[in-house]
């Protein structure tokens, strides 16, 4: 009697875990087999489902911005590919769907000119994930270091020589890409980046409703906020622009 | 007008008498502002000059009307002039029209004065009836408001009062009488706004007459004219009156019984009739579920694709067929959205209509037909056609597919342009179309957040590896070096007491006087020491790199003379008597040497 008592509060139990931990995996599969089949609203629920419960991976936030250009969510959307670039910059899919929806925003802001070297060191920068340069960084790094103990014990002066030689070039080059590793990680946690939501906002010279306006912007346009005075937010344009704008009117990226 | 004519009959009778007489006379003295009616001055005799009066408070719409009568009465001849005036009344109240004035042989008569009393009359009837005064003597130009008259009266009759936006309805302006109709007149047709109107013709040219109750009243009843209506956009929209002008007999009642005898007497009414307008509620189309390429189609369809040939030779053409048959909007039906792949060249649609109208609405097919050319060989699916139509019956929307195809493309006969290698027959890869691309399928190492490898606990033991296991392996190295070299401290420490054991023995084999026993302890002593000194196995030792091992360590070259001179020493005497040098020499030298080198600190 016993036995069965235990059998049927299992038997309860089972679909209650079941349903509290459905594997990110199998979540993922549902959101593509529903957005293949047309149903943006559900795949968008499921991709939702894995974000909210911690699971904030690029492609997770791609297919949300397609679902959301296929709901015609351009904000949304933009919001989307813009988190999953922030994750993966060097992801050719993201930058192509981002471009892409770009064109459907209303404003077209020419951006500032860059010095040639920082462009260069933001494609090298942006040409491999982070988790990508890390690993080659600590690969370099214990390399080097195994060829430095290799040449502590080296007694032929040829193999000692040459052993230190590639330790310490090894060594520098895991360096460089540590920065490289480094300076993305910074990229992404200051990044602050925005997205207006609201169909359009007002740019103001100043935090408050009665400045003058300076400019309007439209939804799906993507803002750098560098400062905040209660609920308004200083942004500046890829163009340089800068004014103050109603926190409510973007979303952080 | 009959008190006219018996008037000038009596004044006819006293022109006899009289040389000259003037008459005013009127045709109505109670008369509706806005209606004419006529004043007649009768001379009897020949006038010389007439003089009217002023009319004041009427206007003058015609006239003057002369006229000249001649009759001969037995014998008497009397001439008659009449001048004849249409007046119209602008206000009401009495008028008085003056006399008029006649000069006839030098004198001058004048007429009786008449008084008029205008009542005001209805709005409806004071305009397009000037003109129809006193042309018809007969007829009593007496005119109603269609209000007035229960007895006949024009309804519009919708067969739906509640509508969908699209949906086809009818409505019949329909004649409700029972007074006798002596004719009409063309009056304003319905402007029907908001709908897309279709007038049904009629086949026959008879009116059908049928017969109605309507509030217990019954009526003969027909179809002036029918309409079918789509409604074109939501919400209220009217069905507008219809006017019309009926000319009815009246009965007129009488007090002459001869006149009843004969079925009485009638007058001629003129009746505008106006139907009330008809709200009609059309409800916007349901949004819900209103399927991708649905084109407005609202009734009741069915749908059928054809193609007339599915294995052609490139550069054939192909007819494809999509025929939509049923009732509704046929007409207002666009053609449903045809996918041909993009190589096949594709004309607009010819549209062919056999369409049926009938009170119960329009019926019967619209063909849509597409002429195609591919221009190259293959097999070119041709993927169903959906037609969507909403049904207002079963309120929801259906969607009807029609049947796939594939066209079979054979190579084109040599006289059609083929793709050869002509210069210039490449073309570019033309882009169609632009879309996002396809989400990603390749389900990620799903982590929480924040553990990805940068800065995670893996990454930072890694880092730390690399040095820690660098200090490790120095440090261990060291240890190792210091350890080699404390092991030769202790063997060069002992080697002068190994060396001073081998020398004892060698003494007492000297004094005990075993030759070969002394000189094989000198050996081991002195090659020992050496040994010992320079931390070298025993294995290894031998005359040239001991020496070169001691010239490595700085040791003087004289003392390494005396070391090789030492060893061939004993060497030889191992094997041979030594002649010219005693034992005690040989061994003196041997401890000489221990000691020199022990105090030159190698």
């Amino acid at each position: 009697m016993g036995r069965f008592n235990w059998m049927s509060v299992w038997l309860l139990l089972l679909p209650a875990f079941a349903a509290a931990a459905e594997h990110p995996d199998s979540l993922f599969a549902k959101g593509n087999r529903l957005y293949a089949a047309g149903d943006y609203e559900g795949a968008a629920t499921c991709y939702e489902t894995l974000v909210t419960d911690g699971y904030q991976e690029a492609a997770v936030y791609y297919n949300l911005g397609n679902t959301h250009f296929k709901l015609s969510n351009l904000a949304s959307s933009i919001l989307y590919y813009e988190k999953a670039r922030k994750l993966d910059p060097s992801d050719p899919d993201i930058r192509e769907n981002l471009a892409f929806v770009n064109l459907g925003i209303t404003d077209r802001i020419q951006p500032l000119p860059e010095f040639f070297i920082d462009s260069w060191w933001r494609g090298l920068l942006f040409s491999a994930s982070l988790t990508t340069w890390s690993v080659v960084a600590v690969v370099c790094w214990l390399v080097a270091f195994g060829l430095l103990i290799w040449y502590l014990y080296a007694w032929q002066p040829r193999v000692k020589r040459a052993s230190f030689y590639s330790g310490v070039a090894t060594m520098a080059l895991a360096l460089l890409l540590l920065v490289v590793a480094y300076s993305q990680h910074r990229m992404q946690v200051d990044h602050n980046g925005a997205v207006v939501f609201s169909g359009q906002a007002t740019v103001r010279s100043a935090p408050s409703e009665s400045e003058k306006t300076l400019f309007v912007i439209h939804e799906g346009t993507k803002v750098q906020v560098v400062g905040q005075v209660k609920d308004w937010l200083r942004v500046s344009l890829p163009n340089g622009h800068q004014g103050w704008i109603k926190s409510e009117a973007v979303k952080m990226i | 007008m009959r008190y006219v004519v018996i008037l000038c009959l009596l004044w006819a009778h006293a022109a006899r008498s009289q040389e000259l007489t003037v008459t005013a006379s009127v045709s109505q003295t109670a008369v509706t502002t806005g209606v004419p009616f006529e004043v007649r001055f009768t001379v009897n005799g020949q006038a010389e000059k007439f003089d009217p009066p002023s009319f004041e408070g009427f206007r003058v719409v015609s006239g003057p009307n002369q006229s000249t009568s001649m009759r001969s009465i037995n014998g008497k001849t009397t001439v008659s002039t009449s001048v004849g005036y249409g007046l119209v009344a602008e206000k009401e109240g009495k008028y008085t029209i003056q006399p008029a004035a006649v000069e006839a042989d030098g004198k001058t008569v004048r007429s009786n004065a008449l008084t008029i009393t205008v009542q005001k009359g209805t709005a409806s009837s004071s305009g397009g009836s000037s003109g129809t005064g006193g042309s018809n003597s007969d007829r009593a130009n007496a005119r109603r408001s269609a209000s007035a008259s229960k007895q006949i009266f024009i309804r519009a009759v919708p067969d739906k009062r509640e509508v969908y936006q699209g949906q086809q309805l009818t409505v019949s302006y329909k004649l409700y009488t029972n007074v006798q109709i002596t004719g009409n007149m063309p009056g304003k047709m319905p402007a029907l706004n908001g709908f897309w109107s279709r007038p049904l013709e009629s086949t026959d040219q008879r009116t059908e007459w049928t017969e109605e109750v309507v509030d217990g009243v019954r009526y003969q009843v027909t179809v002036l004219q029918q309409y079918i209506l789509f409604p074109e956009r939501s919400g209220k929209l009217q069905i507008d009156p219809m006017e019309m002008t009926f000319v009815i007999r009246e009965p007129i009642a009488t007090n002459d019984p001869f006149e009843r005898f004969f079925g009485g007497s009638y007058r001629e009414v003129e009746q505008d009739l106006k139907s009330p307008a008809i709200p009609i509620t059309v409800r916007p189309l349901p949004t819900d579920g209103k399927p991708e390429g649905f084109e407005g189609a609202v009734g009741n369809f069915s749908f059928t694709t054809a193609v007339d040939r599915t294995e052609l030779k490139a550069n054939e053409a192909v007819n494809y067929t999509l025929k939509i048959s049923g009732s509704g909007n046929l007409q207002l039906i666009d053609a449903p959205p045809v996918r041909i792949p993009e190589t096949i060249e594709q004309y607009d649609p010819k549209v062919n209509d056999q369409l049926t109208e009938s009170a119960s609405g329009v019926s019967g097919s619209r063909e849509f037909t597409y002429l195609m050319i591919p221009r190259h060989e293959g097999s070119y699916p041709l993927p169903p056609v959906s037609f969507s139509y909403f049904d207002p019956v079963a309120k929801r929307y259906v969607t009807l597919q029609g049947d796939p195809y594939t066209l079979q493309v054979a190579k084109g006969d040599g006289s059609q342009p083929t793709v050869g290698f002509a210069p210039g027959a490449q073309r570019d890869v033309k882009v169609l179309d632009n879309d996002i691309r396809y989400i990603k399928t390749r389900t990620p190492r799903f982590s929480k957040e924040g553990s990805g490898f940068w800065g995670s606990g893996g990454f930072v033991v890694l880092l730390l590896a690399g040095p820690v296991l660098f200090a490790a392996a120095w440090v261990y190295r060291n240890r190792q070096r210091a350890q080699n070299r404390d092991a030769g401290l202790v063997r060069n420490r002992k080697a002068n007491k190994a060396a001073a054991k081998h020398l004892a023995a060698a003494r007492k084999h000297l004094n005990a006087g075993d030759k070969k026993l002394f000189y094989e302890a000198v050996y081991k002593g002195l090659y020992g020491y050496v040994a010992d000194k320079l931390n070298i196995p025993g294995a290894a030792l031998n005359k040239a790199y001991i020496s070169e091992q001691l010239r490595e360590r700085g040791v003087a070259e004289e003392i390494i003379a005396r070391v090789e001179e030492t060893f061939d020493l004993c060497e030889m005497t191992r094997f041979a008597p030594l002649s010219g040098i005693s034992e005690a020499d040989v061994y003196e030298k041997a401890k000489q040497l221990i000691n020199d080198m022990e105090h030159g600190k190698i």
